[in-house]
């Protein structure tokens, strides 16, 4: 009787333990983060992590963050990425071009996921099968640039001048530029480039936006300006001009209008590709995600400030009407 | 008794029966056997037709829900439908206004339709009029010729186009959707479709914990999957057998053709439904894992399988408790008849089940008492044997007679003969010879001994002293002595001549007296004779003496008893020794009547 009563303790604790094991000795995965300082103050970061509860991994219980951040502008640094890998990260989550490649200089293998709105071309083959180790989500920025500005002018009906305010040292911007002018020319206004390559620059462009007399500033976002956005747009309700962003938190924190993706949706979808990833896919065969709706936001209180009236059709096609 | 019991077996007849005996286990065995059989054969037939009930069952839940994800699909498209349908409306008015109303009427779709990317109007020549856009610039009258496209034949022929699906940017999966005019408008209403959306509908669809629901368009190609990535990939199921199946069947179909059993993306068993999405040609699956579409069967199972064994349990106890109380009796019969073997015959089987093994145990008791009878008897014989002849023996104990060792006075007629001119002829004989002449005269007297019944007091060389009426009385012990001794006297006679022949010289006499003699055993404890001491012994032993041969000489209380049918001569008075009268002497002559044979 003995020997039996010894042979079941022992069948069963052999059974037990390891599952009892699975929940606690679960394996803690690394999430690198290497984002500008001011998405982690955001809703934006929230967003991801719902992401990642999604699909079932809790932030402390399966997987811990672990970010690079520096005060400086360049915060896409190769030696911050090069950090982050050398930690030990399963995956490193990114935003932009400038993010992406950091990212894929310091690693080949680890997988990458960026946020990013520009042209995906330098990052991976194509979009369905990006191929190699990034993957992630875009927003299309560069691409609904002739859309914003067809929107602008529907709104803005007397617009002839417009300041188009951008980082030239990514080719985001710079394509979108190109169709700026292309959009301009049909739309029926004029494209003045304003450049800004970090923070120290707006003081100058401020100055030249003034002086280029514009009846509207376009920006394009991506980290150098989405890194300014107060001061953009104190900059435009002081100078009493429209301005047309790319994002929805632009309007809501006083932009006139905007026409993208939105923001949260995607980081969203990021964080579950994040956690698909560390569920063991590769980023090879995980498509890239295009944006599924886009808004066009109108705030009629700033409209207001700046005696603007909207055409009753224009504000039919908003999505969302901020008074 | 069974056969497990006899044989080389040692004997289990030391009184201690435990129930583990082997005709125990053996009817414990077969009875458990025989219901657990029964009980899993029962058990297997029930499963395998509660498996084929509940799978076709749940194939058929599952088919419900492929109908209920295809209705949900079909509700999708038709929404779209219906929302572009909206925007169409007779022209009555100028062109220029209804292109602006147009323009009017597709910023409302725009809105309301999230998942119209792009809609736009065709004219009735096949000119693009105009065309909205969330993601391009708008166009106004581009005319851009589509004549030749389907997207504006076939909603001017059918009323309706559906475009197979195809990807944008080569990961966004659209389809594209034409509506022709109503009334005296020939043009076609076009609109860009995102799939995605369906992508929406489709994952809010719920298959249990772990189950999934996908559709595929009439190619094969993964149009909507909770997991968008997949379609993003346009993963192509086409060879799936499943999907293979389901799009290569045309018509009605039947519900055992719904589905069944397959291997999903990730190579896991699941159950397979499928349902058409009519318009579009689409074909929708919805997959549970095995392990959770078959839970109820598997509960039902493992219900079964406890209840077997909770069944079998039970059978195994009641076949304790039954083998028990039948091999119980049996073991008291076979132990009982153990110890009545080994020499217990007092010992009696006590078995009281009612029916025919208390019978038998009854039989058995008879039969022990019987068997302790004839064993008391046989002992009393083998006592009697040390006293008498076997055959007085098996007399006096089946008279019953008992405790013949006390001594008792009784009227006895005591028989004396012996050999004359024996001891002389034994002095000068070869001992052989000796011997052989009282064999055969022993043999000659054994002979009347026994048919006469007479009791053997003692034999010494060639005298013989016998009595009767002791210890089996009998009603004429005088007749019996004279006709024996007249018998005996006949063979010893014949016995004579023939020695006479071999030189052999020797003479009979038979002493017979009547009276009353004390009887009992004298001797030592092993060793000792059944005997009659008296003056009628003492008479009897000198009328022999007196005997010459061929003499038989009784005394007057014989000659009292037998005159009847003896002739005697007197001899007159004789002197003999110890007696201190003379005592009158007769010899018997001849026997009246024909007797001599024995009276018994």
């Amino acid at each position: 009787m003995r020997p039996l009563i010894v042979i079941v303790t022992v069948a069963i604790s052999l059974l037990v333990i390891p599952v009892a094991g699975d929940a606690y000795a679960a394996e803690m995965h690394r999430v690198g983060t290497l984002f500008p300082p001011v998405i982690h103050k955001t809703f934006r970061i929230e967003v991801f992590k719902q992401g990642l509860r999604d699909l079932g991994y809790m932030e402390g219980e399966n997987y811990v963050l672990e970010s690079r951040l520096t005060g400086k502008q360049d915060f896409y640094r190769p030696g911050l990425a090069k950090e982050l890998v050398s930690s030990g990260v399963d995956v490193i989550v990114t935003s932009e071009i400038a993010g992406g490649r950091a990212a894929k200089e310091a690693t080949e293998t680890i997988p990458i996921v960026v946020l990013n709105c520009d042209p995906y071309d330098v990052l991976v083959e194509t979009l369905a099968r990006p191929g190699g180790n990034v993957t992630g989500q875009t927003c299309m920025t560069s691409e609904t640039t002739p859309k914003k500005l067809e929107f602008f002018k529907m709104a803005i009906p007397h617009l002839a001048r417009v300041a188009y305010l951008y980082n030239p040292k990514q080719p985001g911007p710079t394509l979108g530029l190109n169709l700026a002018e292309t959009a301009g020319r049909s739309l029926g206004f004029t494209v003045h480039p304003i450049k800004v390559s970090d923070a120290g620059d707006f003081e100058q462009a401020f100055a030249k936006i003034t002086g280029a007399q514009v009846d509207g500033i376009f920006v394009y976002h991506d980290f150098v300006t989405a890194g300014e956005r107060p001061r953009i747009i104190e900059f435009a309700a002081r100078s009493k001009l429209p301005a047309m962003y790319g994002f929805g938190s632009w309007v809501r924190a006083g932009g006139l209008m905007s026409y993208g993706t939105n923001l949260a949706a995607m980081y969203r979808r990021a964080g579950r590709q994040v956690a698909k990833i560390l569920g063991g896919e590769t980023p090879a065969n995980m498509p890239v995600e295009q944006p599924t709706t886009f808004e066009f936001i109108v705030n009629l209180k700033t409209a207001k400030a700046l005696g603007i009236t909207i055409p009753q059709s224009v504000l039919l096609r908003a999505d969302e009407v901020i008074e | 008794m069974s056969e497990a019991d006899t044989g080389a077996e040692p004997p289990e007849g030391d009184g201690s029966a435990t129930p583990r005996s082997r005709l125990f286990r053996k009817y414990a065995l077969m009875f458990s056997a025989l219901v657990s059989t029964v009980l899993i054969a029962s058990g297997l037939v029930e499963v395998y037709f509660s498996y084929q009930e509940t799978k076709s069952a749940l194939l058929h839940i599952q088919r419900t829900k492929a109908e209920a994800a295809a209705a949900v699909i079909e509700q999708f498209v038709k929404e779209v439908e219906a929302q572009v349908g909206w925007t169409l409306h007779a022209t009555f008015v100028p062109h220029a206004e209804a292109l602006e109303q147009r323009q009017i009427d597709y910023f409302r779709l725009l809105r309301q339709a999230p998942a119209v990317t792009e809609v736009a109007y065709i004219d009735a020549s096949g000119r693009e009029q105009i065309l909205v856009s969330r993601l391009v610039m708008d166009v106004i009258g581009s005319g851009k010729d589509y004549a030749n496209d389907p997207k504006f034949r076939t909603p001017r022929a059918e009323g309706r186009y559906l475009s197979p699906v195809y990807f944008r940017k080569g990961s966004e999966p659209y389809l594209t959707f034409g509506l022709g005019g109503r009334g005296r408008d020939k043009g076609v209403t076009v609109a860009e479709v995102n799939l995605k959306f369906i992508w929406d509908v489709i994952s809010r669809i719920k298959v249990g914990a772990a189950g999934r629901a996908f559709a595929v368009d009439s190619r094969g190609l993964l149009i909507a999957h909770p997991d968008i990535s997949l379609v993003l990939r346009k993963t192509d199921l086409s060879a799936a057998p499943q999907v293979k199946a389901a799009l290569t069947r045309t018509g009605a179909i039947g519900t055992d053709d719904v589905g069944g059993i397959a291997r999903d993306l990730d190579d896991r068993q699941v159950l397979s439904a499928h349902a058409p999405i009519m318009p579009l040609g689409w074909m929708v699956f919805v997959e549970s894992p095995l392990s959770e579409a078959f839970a109820p069967l598997y509960d039902s199972l493992v219900r079964t399988a406890i209840l077997l064994l909770v069944g079998i349990a039970l059978s195994v106890l009641a076949a304790l408790l039954l083998a028990r109380r039948i091999v119980k009796p049996i073991q008291a019969l076979q132990l009982g008849a153990a110890q009545i073997g080994a020499g217990a015959l007092d010992h009696r089987i006590d078995v009281r089940t009612g029916d025919e093994l208390e019978a038998l145990a009854e039989d058995f008791n008879q039969m022990t008492v019987r068997l302790q009878e004839s064993y008391n008897n046989v002992e009393r014989m083998s006592a009697l044997k040390r006293y008498f002849s076997p055959h007085l023996a098996e007399l006096i104990v089946s008279s019953k007679e008992t405790d013949l060792t006390e001594s008792h006075r009784r009227e006895i007629t005591v028989v004396f003969c012996d050999i004359r001119n024996f001891t002389e002829f034994s002095s000068i004989a070869e001992p052989e010879e000796t011997m052989r002449v009282l064999r055969e005269y022993y043999k000659a007297l054994g002979s009347h001994l026994r048919p006469f019944e007479a009791t053997i007091g003692h034999i010494a060389g060639d005298g013989l002293m016998a009595f009767f009426n002791d210890p089996l009385p009998c009603p004429d012990p005088a007749a019996r002595a004279v006709r024996m001794s007249v018998a005996m006297q006949e063979s010893v006679g014949e016995l004579i001549k023939s020695w006479r022949k071999r030189g052999i010289n020797l003479g009979f006499g038979v002493g017979i007296s009547l009276g009353y003699a004390t009887l009992g055993h004298i001797g030592s404890e092993d060793q000792f004779h059944y005997t009659a001491i008296g003056s009628v012994s003492n008479l009897a032993s000198r009328l022999c003496d007196e005997a010459e041969h061929g003499q038989i000489l009784i005394s007057e209380a014989v000659l009292a008893e037998v005159d009847d049918f003896v002739d005697v001569k007197s001899l007159g008075e004789r002197s003999l020794k110890g007696f201190s009268k003379p005592v009158p002497v007769l010899q018997v002559v001849r026997l009246k009547e024909s007797a001599t044979s024995p009276t018994s």
